[in-house]
């Protein structure tokens, strides 16, 4: 049980900086989970806490302690690996048991230890195989229960479902969640899914490019997102962006776009912005006055709900809707649609930042 | 993949692989021959006319004036001198090709240039040199001599060969065991070693062969004739005025049925432990 | 043991009972017993005359209690380069026993240590005059006689029921029994060999120095005895031309020679129960004078750096003892030099012996002057061209007086090594600065820390490579700069690459220049890697598909040319290709064509190689491509296959790209040992005909080892090897390694 505490972190390969300087505060038995496209440097970050890599600057504390000069196996770390690494040599029973041999724990506590977990994992019946005898799931499985086994203060996982076809996943991630709550560790999770981030996360960290973009519970990322960028990253099907100008009008602001004339009550920064909607958050209207109208160009039935594809202006756009309404828009047909107020999200045109509306009402 | 090739092909094939095999066998059925062959003669026909362990005896049989069992003795070195070759020359290489392969450190191109450019040596300007060292670490008539010097001809190629092997082991598993605690001597011993088993086992082989084949130095070095090593000892049926083939062959047979078996024993490993480096 | 068996068995028990006491008294008290000196004697005795040797040894250790002999059999091959090595670090026997030619050179370098003096002239009286004057050098006897051979006529008395007395009478007998076409020869003799054409040398007046001591072939006297043997073989035709290997003994045995040419060796090879005799060399008719053969002598000879002259010289003395010498004579079977012994019943009844004394009045020691050494190899080249008819005697003499006159240019004038000494520092100096430098930086120095275990790791390796492996290869290389001349080294700077580089000596297409010999590596090398190349990578398609038939078990037979010792393998085909007896000129016999003398051709003595080379060679190759095949996914094939691709195609725009990336370094590899592939050279060809299928590793072990000494000039080559293959390495390494400058 520990919190884990990054201040000023970076990290540089030769000459290029991967990580600038990461601030992370992780309070214990939380389960974190870093998000980001692949290459932004999650990883990295990750492995820094394991002390797999070596930070360029800036200090890591686990539970208030600094770790930076300590080796990996002081740390009391352990880590799920993206690939398992589990011993290709060693029987499941082995792999489990071979942390608890390394620093001698007798020999009955080990397998006691490793009965127990093997238990807890459904692992029983598979102890005496190799890993290659193992299906993926059963190698994911064996690969925490090694990391479980030891009982460390803080669990690290990169990646660890990303190889597994997506029925199995799903399966997985519940697993995962049930073992959190039933170990209460803290626990770093490093994904680049961003529903796995969004089922998992007790927090959730969003990274791009080696910079903390924001960080905060599922639930803050989605209804606020804290740019552009974390607005497209969270929710799926991704949100739509459209750009548009913002004018004065009277007390408010007009918003305007081809295919686009909205009024707003409150005061908006003038001049372009993008505005985001999420494809849930636009309602088809049969209103002439709606505020949004567009082209359908393709809809996709998914069981009960459907995916239309259009046009708004110039710009694709994807809406969400039931299969019933869906099935009344043929390609080509036009297609309106209402918003309500508090769907939203206006970034700044160039800064990506959210914008808000102005102070009366904030 | 495809459907099997056409009968005209296959047969093609086929007779190519057999001709390839009776070129590869004839030598040694030549010597097998030679060596069943009684008289100290050197035929060409491969006809048996009677078979003859009699040459097979005499090698074996060999004593010195002491009535000590040369033979015996000298197989001995030469088991003793491989055996403990493969032995340096397997830990050397390996720790070796280990820090070459998972530490990116200051000197590691240079070492791998070295290592290539070794091979470049040409021998000859060395067996004098190598003598005075040996005679200047006091190790000169004793078997440790030989066998430092062995191993140390034998690594180069092994740590190319090992290094390109434990390349292709996910360094994964190396960081894993970093987390469970193992220090870098346990990851080397525990992880590192049972997985570049393949490799090790052709590393012994050459290792081996380096020692158990070479005669030149061990002609020079070793001051008994209980101490010679078989491939010195066998100098004697060729150098003689007139070459005793059948001994020789006798002898060659029995010199090269160790390496040859160790060979077949490890072939399995062979492909895949030298080649896994460059065709990851 | 000889002795112990004729012994009664009350005196071995007592003996036993005794030498257990003084067992006990040695390890009891062994302050009271003083120490025997104990003198290491190597030789290189086989057979008969290994076991007589070593029973005067074993008796003379039973006699002594002063003095214990170890005997130390050395192969012959090696026994002169570990001499030369042993002796001057002091690792080197008291004695030894060898054949007496290169006394000279022994003397000269501080070897050997003469024992003019040392043994009373009365007891000198016991050898044949003859074989003492072999065994001295400079005026000083260096060692006292064990044996002596020579040539003498052997012939078969069914067919020459009494000896010829002259060579007019000889020719007509052998022309008589002459049948090229049954393989029957008048007369066989190794016409090539100059140990052998000296007999007709001397015989005819010749000589081999001139008055000041200088080798001097072309005289015309031996421009005549040269066209005399020459008209033996070329226009009498009673001789066969090339007379290789054991010609010899096959023709005789087979009743198709009926007289030989041989020495005492040749006793031993005679076939049980033919019916031969021995006589002297017929005179010649032309001369009037007999032919005069080499005598060489096996003398035991006392090591320069020996701490116990006066015990060592009392063994000389025993082992040549007339007991002693008996004992050989009649265990051994050698023709031993004391005169007594030749008297005693059991010698003097022996005919064979008696000839052989006889003959040995008309010898002339085999030259023990180190400038002897370099007239062989010319008047053996001369020899072989004549009876080639690729020249005249007068031409070919001539050519070989230049070649010694080549061999023997005086080392090259020592040089001021001060410039040298200043351009080494400035490197050294450079190099340090730079390390320095680099070092400095902080990150280099973080770096070095924090890979400590990496340093760890490599330390064994790197220790023992930079002591055995390094540092004897920068000993060799800085030889290279100097020459070396009767033990000691001169300073000469870059003289031997200078003459090695400027071929001044030897013309470029002389076997002997560098460029010769490295344009026939590089052919050698070239055509070897290619071959390998070419096989190992069909090999492996051949074996690739899992349903071939038989797959694994010629995968295993596949790699047994590998599996076998090199040395072995090397040896086996020399057999092989041997004229005589060897399988391919059966095989070239059974399809019809002419039996090939295999190593009297540059380009058949070269195939000969290649092809034991080819043979050994393969296996490596293929192993590596079926790994890299392994490593192939099939579906990119099939895609190509899908496309329309022949198997032709598939495999030069698919198979053949995958395959590179482990083919290419296995290429490199594979040539980097091809062009040092010393061992097949040396076994197979032997560098014949006249060194022309010598690479530049085997050349530059002949300088070093087999010719002059010149160990500056072969470090020289050896260097230039070196920077040849790392020049190849540079160029390659764009290949090698794609993706890196
Ligand atoms: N050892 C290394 N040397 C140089 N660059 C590296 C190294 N490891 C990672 N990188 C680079 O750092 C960036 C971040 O990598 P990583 O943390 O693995 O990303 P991810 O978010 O996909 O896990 C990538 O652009 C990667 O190329
Ligand atoms: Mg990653």
């Amino acid at each position: 049980m520990a919190s884990v505490t990054l201040r000023g972190v970076g990290k540089d390969f030769g000459a290029t900086t991967i990580l600038p300087s990461i601030d992370l505060e992780i309070a214990d038995g939380t389960f974190l989970v870093l998000v980001g496209p692949s290459g932004c440097g999650k990883s990295t970050v990750l492995r820094i806490v394991a002390g797999l890599e070596a930070a360029t600057r800036g200090d890591v504390a686990i539970d208030g302690e600094s770790v930076t000069d300590k080796k990996p196996r002081d740390r009391d770390v352990a880590m799920v690996f993206q690939s398992y690494a589990l011993y290709p040599h060693m029987t499941v029973r082995e792999n489990l048991a071979f942390a608890l041999r390394l620093r001698k724990d007798p020999q009955a506590a080990i397998d006691a230890r490793v009965a127990e977990v093997g238990e807890m994992l459904g692992l029983g019946a598979l102890l005496e195989r190799f890993p290659r005898q193992l299906s993926g799931g059963q190698r994911q499985r064996v690969a925490m229960g090694r990391a479980i086994v030891r009982r460390p203060r803080v669990f690290l996982f990169d990646e660890p479902l990303s190889t597994l076809d997506a029925a199995l996943r799903g399966k997985l991630r519940v697993e995962l969640k049930r073992l959190h709550q039933q170990l209460k560790s803290t626990m770093i999770y490093v994904t680049h899914d961003q529903i796995e981030a969004m089922t998992l996360a007790d927090q959730i960290v969003v990274l791009n490019g080696g910079v903390i973009q924001q960080h905060g519970t599922p639930d803050e990322l989605y209804r606020r997102p804290a740019n552009r960028f974390v607005a497209g990253f969270i929710g799926s099907p991704p949100m739509n962006f459209l750009d548009v100008e913002i004018a004065k009008d009277g007390d408010g602001s007009a918003m305007r776009a081809p295919g686009l004339e909205l009024r707003l009550p409150e005061r908006w920064p003038e001049g372009p912005a993008v505005l985001g909607l999420r494809p849930n958050d636009l309602v088809p209207s049969d209103d002439a006055a709606a505020p949004l109208s567009g082209e359908v160009d393709v809809v996709e039935p998914i069981g009960w709900e459907a995916h239309l594809h259009g046009r708004i202006g110039e710009t694709p756009v994807c809406a969400q809707l039931t299969a019933d309404v869906a099935r009344r828009y043929e390609p080509a047909s036009t297609i309106r649609f209402d918003i309500a107020p508090r769907a939203l999200h206006l970034f700044d045109r160039d800064s990506g930042a959210r914008l808000s509306a102005e102070a009366q009402d904030a | 993949m495809e459907k099997r090739a056409s009968f005209g092909r296959q047969a093609l094939r086929q007779l190519i692989l057999l001709i390839v095999s009776v070129i590869v066998i004839y030598p040694v059925l030549w010597v097998v021959q030679t060596a069943m062959t009684p008289a100290q003669e050197f035929r060409r026909e491969i006809a048996v006319s009677s078979w003859s362990f009699d040459n097979f005896r005499d090698v074996v049989s060999t004593k010195d004036a002491r009535g000590r069992w040369l033979f015996g003795r000298q197989l001995w070195n030469s088991l003793a001198v491989a055996g403990v070759t493969t032995l340096f020359g397997i830990f050397l290489a390996l720790t070796g090709a280990y820090a070459l392969s998972r530490f990116d450190f200051p000197g590691r191109e240079t070492g791998l240039a070295t290592l290539l450019v070794t091979q470049m040596f040409p021998g000859v300007v060395m067996a004098i040199p190598i003598y005075i060292i040996l005679d200047k670490l006091k190790l000169l008539n004793s078997m440790w001599g030989l066998t430092l010097v062995y191993s140390t001809t034998a690594i180069p190629f092994c740590i190319w060969m090992l290094k390109g092997y434990i390349d292709t082991i996910p360094k994964d598993l190396e960081e894993a065991a970093l987390l469970d605690g193992a220090t870098r001597w346990q990851i080397f011993t525990r992880i590192a070693l049972p997985l570049a088993r393949p490799a090790i086992a052709v590393t012994a082989l050459f290792s081996f062969m380096t020692a158990w084949n070479e005669f030149i130095l061990a002609a020079t070095f070793l001051n008994q004739e209980t101490a010679y090593t078989l491939p010195v000892a066998i100098q004697r049926y060729v150098e003689s005025e007139k070459t005793a083939w059948g001994h020789f062959a006798a002898a060659a047979i029995l010199v090269s049925l160790p390496v040859v078996a160790l060979f077949f024993a490890l072939q399995r490993h062979l492909v895949g432990g030298l080649t896994a480096g460059s065709v990851k | 043991m000889l002795d112990d068996e004729r012994r009664p068995a009350s005196v071995r028990t007592s003996r036993r009972f005794a030498f257990a006491l003084a067992l006990l008294v040695v390890g009891g008290f062994p302050s009271l017993v003083t120490a025997r000196t104990t003198l290491t004697l190597w030789h290189s005795y086989q057979g008969d005359e290994r076991k007589a040797l070593e029973t005067s040894v074993a008796r003379l250790n039973e006699r002594s209690t002063t003095i214990r002999v170890n005997s130390l059999w050395v192969p012959y091959s090696a026994f002169i380069r570990r001499l030369n090595q042993a002796i001057p670090r002091g690792h080197g026997p008291d004695l030894f026993i060898f054949a007496h030619e290169h006394i000279g050179n022994w003397v000269e370098s501080g070897r050997l240590q003469p024992i003019e003096g040392a043994v009373p002239t009365s007891e000198l009286d016991r050898f044949f005059p003859e074989t003492l004057a072999a065994l001295r050098y400079d005026d000083k006897l260096c060692g006292l006689p064990l044996a002596f051979k020579n040539l003498v006529l052997f012939y078969n008395r069914k067919l020459v029921p009494t000896p010829p007395k002259s060579f007019d009478e000889l020719i007509r007998i052998a022309k008589r029994l002459t049948r090229h076409e049954e393989h029957r020869y008048g007369l066989v003799f190794k016409s090539t060999d100059f140990y052998v054409h000296a007999a007709f040398l001397f015989g005819f007046g010749g000589t081999l120095f001139d008055e000041r001591g200088r080798p001097r072939l072309d005289t015309p006297e031996n421009v005549r005895s040269l066209e005399f043997v020459r008209d033996l073989v070329r226009r009498e035709q009673i001789v066969p031309r090339n007379v290789a290997g054991d010609l010899i003994t096959k023709l005789f045995n087979a009743g198709l020679a009926a007289m030989v040419i041989n020495g005492p060796w040749f006793l031993g090879e005679i076939k049980a129960g033919l019916d031969f005799g021995v006589a002297p060399l017929p005179v010649l008719s032309q001369s009037g004078r007999p032919p005069r053969p080499f005598v060489t002598v096996d003398g035991i000879f006392l090591s320069a750096k020996s701490n116990h002259r006066a015990a060592a010289i009392e063994v000389m003395r025993a082992l040549t003892s007339d007991d002693a010498a008996f004992l050989r004579a009649t265990l051994g079977k050698q023709l031993v030099a004391n005169r007594a012994v030749h008297r005693r019943p059991e010698v003097r009844d022996d005919p064979k012996a008696r000839v052989f004394r006889q003959q040995l009045r008309d010898t002339v020691p085999m030259p023990n002057v180190p400038a002897m050494r370099f007239v062989w190899e010319p008047a053996n080249r001369a020899l072989r061209k004549v009876m080639r008819g690729a020249a005249e005697p007068r031409a070919a003499l001539t050519e070989a007086q230049k070649r010694i006159r080549m061999l023997m240019q005086p080392p090259p004038p020592p040089a001021n090594p001060v410039p040298y000494a200043i351009v080494l520092g400035l490197l050294l100096l450079g190099a340090v600065a730079l390390w320095i430098r680099r070092l400095a930086q902080p990150q280099m120095r973080r770096a070095m820390r924090e890979n400590r275990a990496a340093y760890a790791f490599a330390a064994p390796a790197t220790i023992t490579l930079l002591g055995l492996l390094i540092t004897p290869f920068v000993m060799g290389a800085v030889v290279a700069f100097f020459a070396y001349r009767n033990g000691a080294f001169t300073f000469v700077g870059a003289r031997n690459f200078v003459d090695v580089l400027l071929s001044r000596e030897v013309g470029l297409t002389d076997p002997l220049s560098f460029y010769y010999t490295f344009a026939v590596t590089v052919l050698w090398t070239a055509l070897n890697v290619a071959a390998h190349l070419v096989i190992g990578v069909a090999l492996a398609m051949a074996l690739r598909d899992k349903w071939v038939k038989l797959r694994a078990f010629y995968r295993v037979l596949f790699i047994l040319p590998w599996a076998v010792p090199n040395y072995i393998t090397a040896l086996v085909w020399r057999g092989i290709f041997d004229e005589e007896f060897g399988s391919m000129n059966a095989l070239l016999q059974a399809l019809g064509a002419e039996p090939v003398n295999w190593f009297s051709h540059f380009w058949t003595s070269f195939a000969a190689n290649m092809v034991t080379n080819m043979w050994l060679g393969f296996p490596f190759m293929m192993v590596v491509t079926l790994g890299a095949l392994q490593a192939i996914p099939s579906d990119l094939e099939e895609a190509a296959a899908v496309d329309g691709a022949s198997a032709a195609q598939r495999f030069r725009h698919v198979v053949l790209p995958l395959l590179a990336p482990a083919l290419i370094p296995a290429v490199i590899m594979g040539t980097v040992w091809t062009f040092n592939m010393f061992n097949v050279i040396y076994l197979v060809s032997g560098g014949e005909p006249d060194g022309s299928t010598e690479i530049l590793i085997s050349e530059a072990y002949k300088w070093a080892f087999d010719r002059y000494e010149r160990y500056g000039y072969a470090s020289a080559y050896a260097l230039l090897i070196f920077f040849i293959l790392l020049g190849y390495s540079r160029l390659t390494r764009r290949l090698r390694e794609p993706g890196r400058t």
